[in-house]
């Protein structure tokens, strides 16, 4: 499977994004809001508004999804490439049981004949609800938690057996013990169902031990991408090493430092230059020098599959 | 106790009704807790636990069924509509998403005057100065008090709400999730204003969040909830280093950990 894609606007979200994904492969986007990573997410399946202008190639399956007819997607959308957002309760309808609304996607994509409906229903739900799955099936959206309507989400994201998930902030509006219930989750059935799948987030913490690799956008550029020990431990991109080192202080919890300031990577995404030439992060940066404003870095390798974008290291 | 508190609550009770046969549900049940001025105290637990409903009652939005609340001495669930105007101005809520507590169609001016023309604290000609001293003293660059809330980023929108909280000079703040909707560099960056703001306005906060690693961090008292009791109250440090509950031995163990981050990070 390959992407090569560069989604662009008026405003350009994104630009020059080129990745791989293996077949059962993990991959983290990291980014702030305002990065372009919902943008990603939305664009590979071409979930984009009209006003939207994509250049480039995705490639799934051995198919180019950029130019491929809306017919053509409704086969590859649902079935072969799913997708999770944020918010669980904008994703279900509020006056239909659960067991409805996951027989419809499995109905719409006409993989599994009417009498089997329910049937096959129920199997899914006891996929992503061990204990509870018949009360779940037959509860409206409102009687369930959080954590329960993002498992219903996820029940209608492997209806129809696809290979790849795309799940974009799937635990940002939970809290940290149902977080990691979920990811669990998302671990079993990866495994079980041999998925490919791309988790966006902002939090570097859910990514260490999930993901396999891990791709930092920032201000719609890719400035890193390695592997998830690589990234983590030895971050390379000035970006990628402040945003590291506040959310491991984040995650300090011992009160050791109480009450002291903690590092933040020093001004925001407002801070993104205007001009068209130069590093995006150069105004935030700690370690810029004079070519920074002068042209764009590259991404290059620093080691095995890990490329960095910054003048550091060749760009 | 060396100090008078600032807020207490004695077993304060908030019920629903239901049309349920099971009766009414008790979203809070015999809280009693208390805050010193000037300090934080952490009020910590999973969605569900009953910790938003108590905020709305000390904030005076809703009534407690049973139970005081003490705010400077004065029982405040006990005030008519008339007298709670006063004190409404002194305990401020921030939300966990600025994006639904900020008017969308208003410019940060409107949003930071409105609250000063309402309780009629200065002349229309002097708002726009103390709005203009207001953005200062939450960092955000004095141009954008002409531009809407959209044109903020999240980090900058949670502070236009800090700011219009800190518009009347109130002495509680109630920051409730606060930090969860943002980044990591948003998070860190709101919480060191927060603690800049407590130093230098002598604030007083109630800090409700799911997030113990944020709680330790900012606070000297830890109250854990659990089905609209408080399961646990002590120390931070006692909490952290020896908690008594099982729920709070579960908040703890879903803190991330730290990455093994190597010397290299520490570079600045």
């Amino acid at each position: 499977m390959t992407y090569s894609s560069r989604a662009a606007d008026s405003l350009q979200a994104l630009t020059h994004i080129t990745f791989q994904l293996e077949s059962g492969e993990t991959l983290g986007v990291l980014g702030e809001s305002g990065s372009g990573k919902s943008t990603l997410a939305a664009a590979l399946p071409r979930f984009l508004p009209v006003n939207a202008q994509i250049h480039g190639e995705v490639w799934f399956e051995g198919q180019e999804l950029v130019r491929a007819t809306s017919r053509s997607l409704q086969h590859v959308r649902g079935r072969r490439l799913a997708t999770i957002f944020q918010e669980p309760l904008l994703g279900l309808h509020p006056t239909l049981r659960v067991a409805e609304q996951v027989s419809d996607v499995l109905a719409a994509h006409a993989s599994v004949n009417r009498s089997a409906l329910p049937e096959k229903t129920l199997q899914l739900l006891s996929m992503v609800f061990p204990a509870e799955s018949e009360r779940v099936a037959n509860s409206y959206p409102h009687e369930l938690s959080g954590g329960q309507r993002q498992r219903v989400l996820i029940a209608q994201a492997i209806a129809c057996g696809p290979s790849l998930i795309i799940a974009d902030e799937p635990t940002a509006s939970l809290d940290t013990t149902t977080q990691q219930e979920i990811l669990a989750l998302f671990r079993a059935l990866r495994q079980e169902l041999n998925l490919s799948m791309i988790l966006i987030t902002h939090n570097p913490a859910l990514l260490a031990g999930f993901a396999d690799r891990i791709l930092v956008l920032y201000a719609g550029r890719i400035v890193e991408i390695g592997p998830t020990e690589h990234v983590l431990n030895a971050p390379q991109h000035p970006y990628t090493r402040a945003l590291l080192r506040c959310a491991s202080a984040l995650a300090e919890t011992r009160g050791a430092n109480r009450r002291q300031t903690l590092p933040v990577v020093p001004g925001d995404v407002s801070n993104i230059p205007t001009r068209t030439q130069g590093c995006r992060f150069e105004p935030r940066c700690p370690d810029k020098f004079d070519l920074c404003t002068k042209r764009e870095p590259a991404l290059v390798p620093t080691s095995a599959a890990h490329n960095v974008s910054c003048f550091k290291y060749g760009g | 106790m060396s100090e008078e508190p600032l807020l207490r609550l004695n077993e304060v009770t908030k019920r629903h009704k239901t049309k349920n046969a099971a009766g009414d549900v008790s979203a809070v049940s015999g809280v009693s807790l208390s805050i010193a001025p000037q300090q934080t105290l952490a009020l910590v637990g999973e969605s569900g636990s009953g910790k938003s409903t108590l905020a709305q009652c000390i904030a005076c939005l809703e009534r407690p069924s049973s139970g005081e609340i003490f705010f400077e001495g004065q029982n405040i669930a006990a005030l008519d509509e008339r007298q709670l105007r006063l004190v409404r101005p002194q305990i401020q809520l921030i939300f966990q998403d600025p994006a639904n507590s900020l008017n969308p169609r208003w410019t940060a001016l409107e949003i930071l005057t409105e609250p000063l023309l309402i309780q009629r604290r200065c002349a229309k000609s002097e708002a726009a100065d103390r709005a203009r001293a207001l953005l200062q003293r939450v960092a955000i660059p004095a141009e954008k008090l002409g531009q809407r809330p959209d044109e903020f980023s999240g980090g900058q929108r949670q502070r236009l709400a800090i700011a219009r909280a800190l518009s009347l000079g109130p002495k509680l703040l109630i920051l409730d999730e606060a930090l969860s909707a943002l980044g990591c560099s948003a998070q860190s960056q709101i919480a060191n204003l927060l603690m800049d703001l407590q130093s230098s306005l002598g604030l007083t906060y109630l800090f409700i969040t799911h997030d113990l690693a944020m709680a330790a961090h900012l606070a000297g008292k830890i109250a854990v909830m659990e089905h609209g009791r408080i399961a646990e109250l002590g120390d931070a440090d006692t909490v952290l280093r020896a908690p008594q509950q099982e729920i709070t031995r579960r908040l703890l163990a879903a803190v991330p950990k730290p990455f093994s981050a190597s010397q290299d990070l520490q570079v600045g």
